[in-house]
């Protein structure tokens, strides 16, 4: 069986960043991609706002893809494409097929880059007739911008997250009709200046708090019923309201994509749906790492990227057994908060904590604080369930920590 | 004059104050100088980057994106939507080749936002 | 001119195809839409009941037996996928009791396997089984299969052995001189013999013959829940209630493919073609699988759907011979089950007075593909490289399958079509990474544009469908 020092399965924004920065600590990988091109779903995202961070200049999709690529195969770094991993071993083995094989070869460690998938209608059960034309806005967004296919001329969009924004403007200059977005939340889930250019520029009205309670038509989607829906986000009877569309498009989350991480026995998070990592974004099984959105949802792909970075800094003191501490201590949060990443830390380092809170939240503190000692206190004038937030723990603040670090929010 | 918008430059999407008093703007509540920059033109005259793809022959690849090389007036969306629309490239493109130059005059080109290699 | 025509190609009609098809009989069969199986044969729970359930003198119990007598080996002459997992028919109060005893003894009386199992043993055999579930009947016999494979299979059979199929061929009118003249969309069609196994136009079709014909139908709605749940030991067997008079009541099973299944509910609904979801029917699903075993996350569930029965007020099966034009209809619950025991009796009560069927030599045999397993597939792909470009990865599915797919002798010709046969879009992604290549395969393999592949009848990716001008 082939060894290799370090295996990359998936190559978008996150698994060639980590791939990049490996080559750079000479460090020898080989990068498994399910596709026939690098640069995973950034390809289709023609749209621009990517890389202020990395590469401090704004560009589209495919070439915030091509800079990663382009610096990846000056690197000559080893890769596979139309490879698809179907198996991950707890002993780090990978079984994967590609058009010359099945292969099955031996990781001394691994990169988990794996990206999303989006909620369906089935996840979120609407009700309904059994009609076609109802697409997560990803895959509207490959038929428009890859294949050149818009699916639809009269279209509703549920949720608010910036991809279902996106294609709200994307399919109106492609001449479809959007006539509506709905969020089931009392806010938007997407960025403020996606709201602006996306629908305001184009008098598409967003229904909050609304959502679609039963899709209309056999053969094509002909209607949606909407209705408004309280504070439990249970639908209130008797607001019910028909719109006429033949194409309905779900925007209504990301899930990392984990089959091969759920099946290699690697601790999930129930609410990233992504595996549970320590501060150096390894699983539960040592010597495998996770990064970008198939660990947790990113709003940004800077930081994806970002993250691919840091996974290599962690292979590489893995793979050279820079001490490891076993220190495991948990990070938690209270009700305020979606997620913090990572679950556990140890006292080594600094630590770049990742947070998402439930509701937006304004002038408020979060307050960090290990059993009774409060360590860091920071006046937050807003937190927005939409933006990914980072704070670094510096290591003076680090020493403090005993048993346990824990995210609040005060008034 | 009083105008409150977002920015839209970056991802952060600053609540923009902006007052004109006879001949100055004073801009308030952006993170940044180019949230200045932007709330002003967004006052008066909007400009927008756009992005779409155009149809390429000559490679496996159907469509190519592209992007313009700086923001249009959001007036202008459709019509160059319009003739791009029309318009048939063929493989092999350079990421940030001139696709269209100097689009309806405006001085602005349409560039492609991704290299497309020539297939059999 | 055919000595058979068959009208219909569900389960029954795809069954009866192949029984005939061995048969020195020329026969066709006409299906109005794209797709064979598509209707009521599509949409059910995919179950083999061990047959104690219906009652006593119904050709439903007759027929039942039979079928799944028959089963395991068209299965193993198909190669397509059959397992006997086994029942429980479970019961949750002392009120039951009897009932359970009456399925016992008319289980025994009918030559059926069948065992008295408590709690124990229940709980040893289904760790995840209900807290309230009391005692059980185990049928060791009970077999799941995916309806779609067998009937696709045995069509495939069929017409590769002289079967003729017409698809999008839709019947309008019947005339009888001397043969039966079929009229349809497609043209007309003539034979000595017509087979009615139309399911939900059963009565209407039966009506172009007779036109006093008094046969009447009820359609029962039943919604299911799925989940992409693949652990192997959430559940092991079928788990039914105590029947009801509305059937057979909210079932948990685990498919072929390791899903696990949730349904039907029973309602009688007035459009025959209503084969949409509702809040209260997928949370009486909900609330009734709770009672049999313990719930799963909410979050595992990828699709809901629901197939519509027809069933006769009779309560039975409607199976007649009115001057060579033979009506076989009211079949629902258990139609699939029954279909080997429903083909074999049409042919020997009826078909074998008007025709002499002898066995026909030289068949050629069609063995099904099932899902390859990591050795077959390396090995395929060093004849064919595509075996190894994975297009649906939750279900490890390549280009070569779906090229397959569209190839077979009754091949895919819409996105469904792809989808029954070899599962791209049944995953949890259910389509979101895959349909655009699925789409361009069958584009490019069917020389078509892609906005001209069907997702199903007359349903295509853009509105306009084939009309539409704009890219």
């Amino acid at each position: 069986m082939r060894h290799v020092k370090c295996v990359v399965i998936g190559g978008g924004s996150a698994g060639l960043a980590a791939a990049i920065q490996l080559k750079k600590y000479n460090i020898d990988c080989l990068l498994l991609e399910k596709e026939d091109v690098l640069g995973g779903i950034l390809n289709q995202c023609i749209h621009n706002g990517f890389g202020l961070t990395r590469f401090k200049e704004e560009l589209t999709g495919p070439s915030y893809a091509e800079r990663l690529v382009s610096e990846f195969h000056d690197l000559g770094i080893e890769f596979e494409l139309d490879s698809t991993v179907i198996k991950l071993n707890s002993d780090k083995s990978i079984e994967y097929i590609n058009p010359k094989g099945v292969h099955k070869i031996q990781a001394e460690s691994i990169v988990l880059a794996l990206g999303a998938r989006e909620r369906t209608r089935g996840n979120i059960m609407i009700p309904g007739d059994r009609s076609v034309g109802v697409w997560t806005a990803g895959s509207a967004q490959k038929y428009l911008n890859i294949d050149g296919y818009c699916v639809g001329k009269r279209v509703f969009i549920l949720g608010s997250g910036d991809i279902g924004l996106i294609m709200a403007r994307r399919m109106t200059i492609a001449k479809a009709k959007v006539v509506g977005v709905a969020e089931i939340m009392p806010y938007s889930n997407g960025l403020t200046r996606n709201l602006v250019q996306c629908l305001y520029d184009y008098d598409i009205p967003l229904y909050l708090s609304t959502t679609i309670t039963r899709i209309n038509g056999n053969g094509r989607v002909q209607s949606i019923e909407l209705s408004r829906v309280d504070e439990n986000l249970k639908p209130i009877s008797g607001t019910e309201f028909n719109i006429e569309v033949d194409t309905v498009l779900l925007s209504v989350g990301l899930i990392p994509d984990n089959i091969i991480t759920e099946n290699a026995g690697i601790e999930m998070d129930p609410r990233t749906k992504g595996p549970k990592i320590n501060q150096y974004y390894e699983t539960s099984i040592p010597g495998i790492f996770a990064c970008g959105n198939g660990l947790h949802i990113h709003d940004v792909v800077d930081f994806v990227s970002e993250e691919g970075d840091m996974v290599a800094k962690s292979v590489e003191r893995y793979l050279n057994q820079l001490g490891k501490s076993d220190l495991s201590i948990p990070v938690n949060s209270d009700s305020n908060f979606i997620y913090v990443l990572p679950q556990t830390i140890d006292k080594s380092q600094a630590v770049k904590l990742k947070f998402r809170v439930k509701r937006p939240l304004k002038n408020v503190k979060l307050v960090i604080r290990t059993k009774d000692e409060i360590i860091m206190t920071l006046p937050k004038t807003q937190l927005l369930p939409a933006e990914l937030e980072m704070i670094t723990l510096p290591l003076p603040l680090i020493d403090k920590i005993q048993d346990e670090v824990r995210l609040e929010i005060i008034a | 004059m009083k105008h409150e918008l977002t920015c839209i430059v970056c991802p952060r999407g600053c609540l923009i104050q902006l007052v004109k008093d006879e001949e100055h703007y004073i801009c308030t509540g952006n993170q940044c100088k180019r949230g200045e920059v932007y709330a002003i033109q967004e006052v008066t005259e909007p400009r927008r980057m756009f992005t779409t793809t155009v149809q390429i022959v000559g490679s496996k690849l159907s469509r190519c994106p592209v992007v313009s090389s700086s923001a249009i007036r959001k007036e202008d969306i459709f019509k160059i939507r319009d003739i791009l629309d029309g318009l048939v490239i063929h493989a092999p493109i350079q990421v940030n080749d001139i696709i269209v130059e100097n689009i309806l005059g405006t001085g602005i080109h349409i560039i492609a936002s991704r290299s497309i290699k020539k297939d059999a | 001119m055919y000595d058979i025509i068959i009208i219909g190609s569900g389960i029954i009609g795809s069954m009866l195809a192949y029984d005939l098809s061995r048969f020195n009989v020329s026969v066709c069969v006409l299906e109005k839409n794209v797709e064979i199986m598509n209707e009521v044969s599509s949409s059910n729970s995919g179950l083999v009941h061990a047959g104690y359930d219906p009652e006593d003198g119904t050709l439903k119990a007759q027929l039942n037996l039979i079928g799944a007598k028959r089963y395991p080996q068209i299965a193993k002459d198909l190669n397509v996928d059959y397992k006997q997992v086994g029942s429980l028919l479970v019961s949750n109060s002392m009120d039951e009791h009897e009932a359970l005893l009456k399925y016992a003894q008319r289980a025994t009386q009918r030559k059926i396997d069948v065992k008295y199992i408590q709690q124990d043993e229940i709980r040893r055999m289904e760790p995840n089984i209900s807290d309230s579930v009391l005692e059980a009947l185990f049928f060791p016999t009970t077999a799941i299969i995916t309806p779609w494979q067998m009937g696709f299979a045995c069509m495939n059979y069929a017409v590769l052995n002289g079967v003729k199929l017409f698809r999008q061929t839709k019947v309008i009118g019947i005339d009888k001189n001397e043969n039966y003249t079929v009229h349809t969309t497609q043209g007309v069609f003539e034979s000595k013999c017509v087979i009615n196994c139309t399911g939900l136009n059963g009565v209407d079709v039966a009506k172009y013959q007779d036109p006093n014909s008094e046969h009447q139908l009820e359609f029962r709605k039943g919604e299911y829940q799925v989940s992409d749940i693949r652990d192997e030991s959430y559940l092991n067997h079928v788990i039914y209630p105590m029947p009801s008079k509305l059937g057979k009541g909210v079932l948990a099973l685990k498919t072929i493919e390791g899903n696990l299944m949730f349904g039907p509910t029973s309602y009688v609904i007035d459009n025959r073609y209503d084969f949409s979801t509702t809040v209260n029917g997928l949370n009486e699903v909900d609330s009734k699988i709770s009672q049999i075993i313990k719930p799963l996350a909410k979050n595992r569930m990828i699709r809901q759907f629901a197939g519509v029965r027809p069933g006769s007020i009779t309560k039975d099966f409607i199976i007649e011979n009115k001057d060579g034009f033979i009506n076989v209809i009211g079949i629902d619950s258990p139609g699939l089950a029954s279909a080997p025991g429903i083909s074999e009796y049409v042919i020997e009560s009826f078909l074998k007075k008007d025709f002499e069927l002898e066995s026909k030599m030289n068949l050629v045999d069609f063995k099904w593909k099932k899902h390859l397993s990591s050795n077959e597939r390396n090995e395929l792909i060093k004849d064919d490289s595509r075996y190894g470009r994975i297009v649906c990865v939750c279900e490890t599915i390549s280009e070569k399958e779906i090229m397959n797919a569209i190839h077979l002798p009754v091949g895919a010709r819409s996105i469904k079509g792809v989808k029954r046969i070899t599962r791209p879009g049944s995953g949890r992604c259910q389509g979101g990474f895959c349909e655009s290549e699925v789409v361009r395969i069958l584009a490019r393999e069917l020389n078509v544009d892609m906005k001209d592949i069907p997702y199903d009848n007359d349903v295509f990716l853009t509105p306009l469908g084939g009309h539409d001008e704009t890219r």
